[in-house]
């Protein structure tokens, strides 16, 4: 169990015109499961990898528990890996795959099968123990490479998208077990993922990055409500928020109201959009450009002649509307974001952390 | 796998397309095949005028004779050398290649040229090399205190087409291995370095039993190799002296049959070897498919 602390990382490759990471500072507390997410090429799989020891460090620090581990190899990192392709052993049996670290690290046998049945009884993996990888299907291979983990009870779980492989269903299931188990071991973690609905579901910490540095850090929650800058408000949530600018409202002749003067673009959050436009402060005439039916909720995608993108609007249940219906929508100010010229929130530092409170009002 | 399958709509066109490969087979192996199976029955004069059935004679004297065994065990000794020399030299050139980040195209191109040199050429390119009289290594050996002559000392020339006939052979070993490490996933290495295995385990426990079907089906190439397609090595290098030191079954065959024209020996030894080759390509094949399958 440690805490896990970065210090002004950089990684640069030899030969690459830009920086991999400008240098990222991060603190993730013992027993904490911290996730890293963002687009493909962020640097999040670099960062992970840079942590457990498969890249270099260019300048900076690591430190895993008290020590600073830069320059030690992986096997002395004391940490456990899961893989995207789980990386398991294909020659070797399921009680063999883990083994394997324990038997390199001189474990006495007694201890290795107490923690192998012990892992094997937590994962349900017992009636495979015998088999090889190949005879298992991808849900099962997934529990082999968690139990490869845990038996090393190592000071840091690091996951390196691991469920990227897995059907919806299984996914979905996975990750309820991986974050039962994270609790139950409390142990350190990280977890890198692409897919920002792991990142919400399973974060104590979400970071978010982007182009080699951090966005924003918090908890996931923090995160949604508050987010710092356009691409957070874009890429926290699906779908993403609303995103108008203010030029193109103006154009339009909407009234706008009193916005601070420095707003540059509005934001609004799907399921924030309302038909009821009774005394609303923002009102916007916009057709049903298409319906998007998902069962438990309608998104309704609407356009309007000066917009550039259409908006989304969220309902819980089904909604019947066919395209082509005028509609009009509030944007309620309670619920508004603003942001400057630079793409940055109005007023983001005194808001960070106060949940269903918008920017403006 | 899926295999595709095409249906054709009448006999003709399948027997027209597989006839030309049928052709090659039945003149170039099944006709000469069923040649030395019939004269291997037979005693004929040198000048071919007399020939007599003589029934297995021809293989009982051959297993009776002291020189077709002697044969046979240098045959093993020296299939076994080239097999080990061309394989832990062509993996070991492999793992550096397969290290090597910048320019690997470079040593993988250079290091399969010696496969595109003719036997013939290669056999007196080592002659040159070990020449007793002319040869640039004798001289160096000598430097050393080795006297370097493998024209009169048998154990010499043995390792003369050892190395003649491995060096040939390193080529196509390494082309398969450095396929085979290219395709051992990064992530396994990387799994088991986490995993505290230093270099040396990560070989000994990961990457070599997941190259074995690849060390396998090179094992049973390179003693084919070795037993039956080293003829013109050794004829340009050693013609199996001295006093038969290095005259290997394939070469004895031609040695009989050819300089000695004892047509009839020759040919039930040939026999032999081609029931040598199939008995060794079926166990090796029946072991392989079922021990290195993961």
């Amino acid at each position: 169990m440690a805490r896990i602390q970065i210090g002004a990382l950089r990684k640069t490759y030899p030969g690459a015109k830009t920086d991999t990471l400008h240098g990222i500072d991060l603190t993730i507390e013992d027993g904490e499961m911290a996730v890293l997410v963002g687009p493909s090429g962020c640097g999040k799989s670099t960062l992970l990898r840079m942590i457990a020891g498969l890249e270099s460090v260019t300048s900076g620090d690591i430190r895993i528990g008290e020590r600073v581990v830069n320059q030690l190899e992986p096997a002395e990192r004391d940490i456990a890996m899961v893989f995207q392709n789980y990386a398991l052993y294909p020659h070797m049996t399921v009680r063999g795959n883990l083994e394997y670290g324990l038997k390199n690290r001189r474990t006495p046998r007694a201890e290795i099968d107490a923690r192998v049945t012990e892992a094997a009884r937590v994962l349900e993996i017992e009636p495979f123990l015998d088999r090889k990888p190949q005879a298992l299907s991808g849900g099962q291979r997934q529990r082999v490479a968690m139990g490869r983990a845990i038996v090393r009870k190592p000071q840091a779980f690091l996951f390196d998208e691991p469920l990227s492989n897995l059907d919806a269903r299984l996914r979905g299931q996975m990750r309820v077990e991986i974050r039962r188990l994270q609790r139950r071991f409390a142990t350190t973690s990280i977890y890198v993922t692409h897919d920002q609905l792991e990142a919400m579901t399973m974060a104590d910490k979400l970071v978010v990055m982007n182009a080699g540095r951090i966005e924003q850090v918090g908890s996931p929650m923090d995160l949604f409500d508050a987010p710092r800058s356009l691409f957070m408000a874009s890429f926290i949530g699906a779908p993403g928020m609303n995103l108008l600018p203010v030029d193109d409202l103006r154009g339009a002749g909407v009234d706008l109201g009193g916005l601070p003067g420095n707003t540059s673009v509005i934001g609004i959050r799907p399921e924030h959009l309302t038909t009821d436009t009774v005394g609303a402060g923002i009102v916007l005439d916009l057709t049903v450009e298409a319906v998007e039916l998902v069962g438990s909720e309608t998104l309704v995608h609407l356009g309007a002649a000066g917009l550039s993108a259409p908006l989304v609007l969220r309902r819980p249940g089904a909604l019947s509307v066919a395209p082509g219906t005028p509609l009009r929508v509030a944007l309620p100010a309670g619920h508004l974001h603003g942001f400057d010229g630079h793409g940055l929130r109005i007023g983001a530092a005194s808001r960070q952390g106060q949940p269903q409170t918008a920017a403006m009002s | 796998m899926q295999t595709k399958r095409t249906i054709f709509p009448n006999k003709g066109l399948p027997w027209l397309l597989i006839g030309p490969q049928m052709i090659v087979t039945a003149v170039f192996f099944l006709w000469p095949s069923a040649q030395a199976i019939w004269t291997s029955f037979r005693r004929e004069d040198p000048f071919g005028l007399n020939t007599t059935f003589v029934g297995l004679s021809n293989y009982a004297r051959l297993f009776e004779s002291g020189e077709w065994l002697e044969a046979a065990g240098r045959t093993a000794v020296f299939a076994v050398s080239v097999t080990a020399l061309s394989m832990l030299a062509a993996l070991t050139l492999a793992l550096a290649a397969n290290r090597v980040l910048r320019g690997s195209r470079i040593y993988t191109t250079l290091l399969v040229w010696p496969y595109a040199v003719a036997p013939v050429v290669a056999g007196v390119l080592w002659w040159f090399l070990f020449n007793p009289t002319i040869g640039i290594l004798p001289l160096a050996l000598s430097a050393l205190g080795i006297d370097w002559n493998h024209r009169i000392n048998g154990d010499q020339a043995m390792i003369l087409i050892v190395i003649a006939a491995a060096w040939k052979q390193v080529s196509y070993d390494f082309l398969f291995f450095l396929a085979a490490l290219q395709s051992v996933p990064k992530s396994l290495i990387e799994a088991a370095a986490i995993d505290g295995a230093g270099p040396f385990r990560r070989m000994r426990d990961i990457v070599l039993p997941l190259i074995s079907p690849t060390t396998f089906f090179l094992l049973i190439v390179n003693i084919n190799y070795a037993m039956f397609d080293t003829f013109a090595i050794i004829d340009a290098t050693t013609s199996g002296g001295p006093a038969g030191a290095t005259n290997i079954l394939v070469y004895k065959v031609y040695a009989d049959g050819f300089l000695g024209l004892n047509l009839g020996s020759s040919s039930a030894q040939s026999v032999v070897l081609m029931l040598i080759v199939v008995a060794l390509t079926f166990v090796q094949f029946r072991y392989v498919e079922r021990k290195v399958q993961y």
